[in-house]
């Protein structure tokens, strides 16, 4: 107990943002309306996104605010909206016995993965990039050094991925003319 | 610096909370948010061991899933419009036929 207090006292934000983060995950999966989930969904991003900052990953931070909360957040709200799922009907979720189950299974996977996370392994050999190093060139710049060398191919492929999800998305979501 | 369990165990709990919306919700809408909220949690977990690690390469692949999470969700967004049409519902109880 002592010793959570003394990690709390030197790492406010990250234990501050961690609860609000899994409150706000709760709130997600059980508001009955899907908008509602949608706003409680961005507010958790926005508390990963500082959870990112406590790491020193500030590329990713802002990336998982631009992208998450601000791209693909409001493509859900516009799809929500397209579809009208406000209405009270549609929400009414008929769900028996098999909910207690799947929280049943879905704790056993907690344990099992915080069981793997107890366990103090050997995390593997130490890399290039100590954090000295990484604020001495910036997170932004180490990041796009490797992305435009080492990792080249997977960054153009990525680029591919997103045109052909682009127009699949478009050819999908197309009114089909008879 | 907070240990390294600690960022594993809010992972945990974070994939896990995903995994109970994905099993528990009927609205496919709602599913595909949870599917995210565990795609997130990767993310961080990608993220903190690359910084335990001294190591860019989580960093990058952070960047990369992010990229195929777009992509995914544009095109699942197009699936569930699809399906509304035809079908007038999201539920996904009902969705147990291949054919259209």
């Amino acid at each position: 107990m002592e010793t959570v207090m003394s990690y709390f006292m030197l790492n406010p934000a990250f234990y501050i943002f961690a609860g609000l983060a899994v409150i706000l995950a709760i709130f997600m999966i059980t508001m009955p309306n899907p908008v509602y989930s949608a706003i409680f969904l961005v507010l958790t991003f926005f508390c990963i996104s500082v959870i990112y900052i406590t790491l020193e990953a500030e590329f990713i931070a802002a990336i998982q605010v631009l992208v998450y909360t601000g791209a693909i957040m409001v493509l859900f709200l516009f799809v929500i909206m397209l579809l009208n799922l406000g209405r009270d009907a549609d929400l009414v979720e008929h769900s028996g016995p098999m909910k207690y189950i799947s929280i049943i299974v879905a704790f056993a996977i907690l344990i099992q993965i915080g069981l793997a996370a107890k366990v103090t392994v050997n995390i593997g050999e130490k890399g290039m990039f100590p954090i000295e190093k990484i604020r001495e060139i910036g997170n932004t710049e180490a990041i796009a050094g490797l992305l435009f060398s080492d990792y080249l191919y997977p960054f153009e492929i990525a680029s591919i991925l997103l045109l052909l999800g682009m127009i699949g998305a478009i050819i999908i979501s197309k009114k089909r003319s008879e | 610096m907070v240990p390294l369990s600690h960022y594993l165990i809010f992972t945990a709990i974070l994939f896990t909370l995903g995994v109970i919306g994905v099993l528990t919700r009927r609205n496919a809408i709602v599913v595909f948010m949870s599917i995210e909220l565990m795609l997130n949690s990767v993310n961080l977990s990608m993220v903190t061991f690359a910084r335990f690690l001294n190591s860019m390469d989580g960093q990058i692949a952070v960047f990369l899933v992010m990229t195929v999470a777009a992509a995914e969700v544009a095109v699942g967004l197009a699936l569930i419009v699809a399906i509304y049409r035809k079908k007038e519902t999201i539920n996904i109880d009902e969705m147990h036929i291949m054919q259209g």
